[in-house]
């Protein structure tokens, strides 16, 4: 077995399990390569061994929150949106039919307007407080856009366009490849436009890593992220 | 609550299943939420072995949870899935860390003298490509001293890290193999220009 066939992470525990004997169990502990990401491996496994000065407490707390906040209470403050779109109807039209109930009419109908253009004006008005909640490097703020990936598009030239639905306010977008293990392969930044154009080299480039390859775009305003798109698979058109 | 208590006791493969099926429910989502939080200590605990910072840890962590979330749908099912969240906390980690040097420590390395002759670093990096480092390495150090060199110089892992992660019990720990691995590398290096 020469070292370029070094074992994949993904098996290496089914490696080590083969008898000692084994050439590829053999290769796993005497490939300094391999037996060091082995080892890196089992460390990151192993729960009790705990870096001195890390504050494990604090950390599971803020964690916690942090992950609550990007997954679960995404989903349940949308599904509250959605249902409250679907069941209740909505303010204005409780304000009408109010109106058209009540025995006042006219003069109920000047003095609710009065109060709410008001308190429209009040709220237009009031200096802006920064939110309490905060927001995870790299995460997307509840609410804000997200660039929404088109399907990429072979050019004449051999070259493929890359585009996304713009992010309001967004001044530059930086639009990133990944391998599976979320290891970057390549990354651009393009300006205020929403796509990119990738020559025919760059698109071979790209195809010689010979894996699945996965593409995503991130809304940018100054060095501020402000959006960030799903991550889809990239294919080159033209090729399955 | 009683769902939330089921879900917890919940073996990986199964949060996983459930997560994948359901990815913008909340079930789904739910599944998802426990998995990773599942693997944040070990998370946090090896970003903070790269950086030795609580805050930069935690947003390093942050960011890899977020990352895994985000291609929960690509992980292939080859491995356990702690084995996959190392691969993208690894990636992740050594992208953020600048790569240390081969053939010389830090500053104070009592081998890192100036000498008139060229950088063996870099004449070595100008000839070699990674699988003849490899290979030279192999050739001539002892099994502990390559692995500690290659945790440190391609790993990117801190030198407190390796003494731990190869259970060196001497009392300089890794530094000293390092020390003794470059020398050895070093001299191996002469030896084949001449």
């Amino acid at each position: 077995m020469t070292k370029r066939e070094c074992i994949d992470i993904a098996e290496m525990q089914d490696v080590f399990e083969l008898p000692r004997s084994h050439p590829r169990r053999r290769h796993l502990e005497e490939c300094p390569r391999c037996a060091s990401l082995f080892a890196s491996l089992r460390s990151f496994s192993d729960t009790s061994d705990e870096p001195a000065g890390a504050d494990f407490e604090d950390a599971d707390r803020r964690l916690s929150e942090a992950v609550e906040n990007r997954i679960v209470r995404a989903t349940s403050a949308r599904a509250d949106r959605a249902s409250v779109q679907e069941s209740a109807p909505s303010a204005i039209a409780r304000v009408f039919e109010y109106l058209q109930r009540s025995p006042l009419r006219p003069i109920t109908a000047v003095a609710v307007l009065a109060i709410a253009l008001l308190g429209i004006r009040m709220i237009v008005n009031a200096p802006h407080e920064p939110s309490r909640t905060r927001t995870l490097r790299g995460e997307t703020a509840p609410g804000k856009q997200q660039p929404v990936l088109e399907s990429p598009r072979l050019l004449t030239d051999g070259g493929t366009r890359l585009s996304w639905r713009p992010v309001e306010r967004a001044q530059s977008y930086r639009v990133v490849f990944y391998r599976a293990d979320m290891s970057e392969v390549a990354r651009w930044e393009t300006g205020p436009e929403s796509n990119l154009l990738l020559n025919a080299a760059k698109v071979e480039a790209l195809a010689e890593a010979r894996e699945p390859l996965f593409w995503g775009v991130t809304a940018l305003r100054g060095r501020d992220e402000i959006g960030r798109s799903p991550i889809r698979v990239f294919t080159v058109p033209g090729k399955s | 609550m009683a769902e939330r208590r089921d879900i917890i006791m919940e073996p990986d493969e199964s949060l996983l299943r459930r997560a994948l099926q359901d990815p913008e429910g909340n079930r789904g989502r739910r599944a998802a939420s426990v998995l990773l939080s599942r693997y944040q200590r070990q998370v946090y605990a090896w970003c903070f072995r790269y950086v030795q910072d609580h805050e930069r840890a935690l947003e390093m962590a942050q960011e890899v949870l977020a990352r895994a979330y985000v291609k929960l749908g690509l992980f292939s099912g080859r491995s356990k899935f702690g084995t996959w969240l190392f691969a993208v906390t690894r990636s992740y980690c050594l992208n953020e860390v600048e790569r240390p040097r081969l053939l010389v420590g830090s500053p104070e390395d009592p081998d890192c003298l100036s000498s008139d002759r060229p950088d063996p670093e870099r004449v070595l990096l100008e000839r070699l490509d990674e699988e003849a480092v490899l290979e030279l390495i192999e050739k001539h150090l002892d099994p502990v001293e390559q692995k500690a060199l290659w945790l440190r110089s391609f790993e990117r892992m801190p030198v407190e890290t390796i003494t731990r992660v190869l259970r060196i019990e001497n009392p300089s720990g890794a530094r000293a193999v390092l020390q003794r691995a470059r020398r050895k590398l070093r001299t191996a290096l002469e030896a084949r220009r001449q």
